[in-house]
């Protein structure tokens, strides 16, 4: 059974779900990828505002990773601050190149990763996040 | 199809700007045993059929999607570019869960895993259902 409809069925344990807003898709795909091999739902989007759409729908996040510059009227800044704001529960780790953490002063982020990263190392740290360091979920 | 060929490497590309239909349809090849890579739009398509890390084998596309390329565009691009990967191009989730069914059958698995409706069904639900603030 698939088991994304698992998620839906709903109460039921259901496998962890990690929004990835990203809008290079060499990163996102290795990434996900990584991710998948946990046996998470991954959800990829391309822009912030996709992202926004997705946590708007009866999808349950567990995790919203987000690069900051993305095209599309949000970043990835904007992005956080909406899950902080309408989804308190959900993890946000924050992924640049350019900018710093300290580039905002409110606290907007779990994680925050300088890019380039390695993706089995930044797949640690959020199971880590996620799960605890027991390695079980 | 040739029983000695190897499916499990088979790449499939879907290439929707529609998010959630883009996640159910792809997942659903996930769970045939393709290996799935994920296009927003036709320039990312264009990219990943170009990366040599992806080895796209099919590709599955909408007809309408974000940017400047259309899926027309797309299936042109791939006519004059990489002859040899087919492409389908559907402009209803209906008609994509549909053509995801059929590469199922021939997939690895070489069964559907569950029916395209519960994939059309899926979709829905998750579209119709917004979560209250």
């Amino acid at each position: 059974m698939a088991a994304a409809i698992e998620v839906q069925a709903g109460n039921l344990k259901r496998p962890l779900v990690v929004l990835i807003a990203e809008d290079e898709i060499l990163i996102r795909w290795a990434l996900a990828d990584e991710l998948r091999g946990f046996g998470w739902d991954i959800i990829e989007v391309a822009t912030a505002d996709d992202a926004i759409e997705v946590l708007q729908t009866a999808i349950e996040v567990d995790l919203v990773v987000a690069d900051v510059n993305m095209p599309g009227r949000a970043n990835g800044f904007d992005l956080a601050a909406f899950v902080i704001r309408e989804r308190p529960w959900v993890k946000v780790v924050i992924m640049s190149g350019h900018a710093r953490p300290q580039d905002r002063s409110e606290r907007l982020f779990d994680i925050f990763v300088a890019k380039p990263f390695d993706e089995r190392e930044l797949g640690e740290q959020l199971r880590s996040l996620l799960v605890g360091n027991t390695g079980a979920d | 199809m040739s029983d000695e060929h190897d499916h499990s490497s088979e790449t499939i590309l879907v290439v929707d700007g529609d998010v959630i239909a883009r996640t159910v349809i792809s997942d659903y090849l996930r769970h045939c045993g393709y290996r799935v890579i994920e296009a927003n739009s036709g320039e990312e398509a264009l990219q990943a059929l170009q990366h040599e890390k992806f080895n796209v084998n099919a590709v599955l596309s909408d007809v309408e999607l974000p940017g400047e390329l259309s899926g027309f565009d797309l299936a042109q691009w791939m006519r004059q570019n990489r002859p040899g990967i087919p492409i389908v191009l559907s402009s209803a989730v209906e008609r994509a869960a549909q053509l995801a069914g059929d590469l199922c059958e021939q997939g690895p698995a070489l069964a559907k895993p569950y029916e395209p409706k519960a994939v059309i069904d899926h979709i829905k639900r998750l579209k119709g259902k917004q979560v209250p603030d």
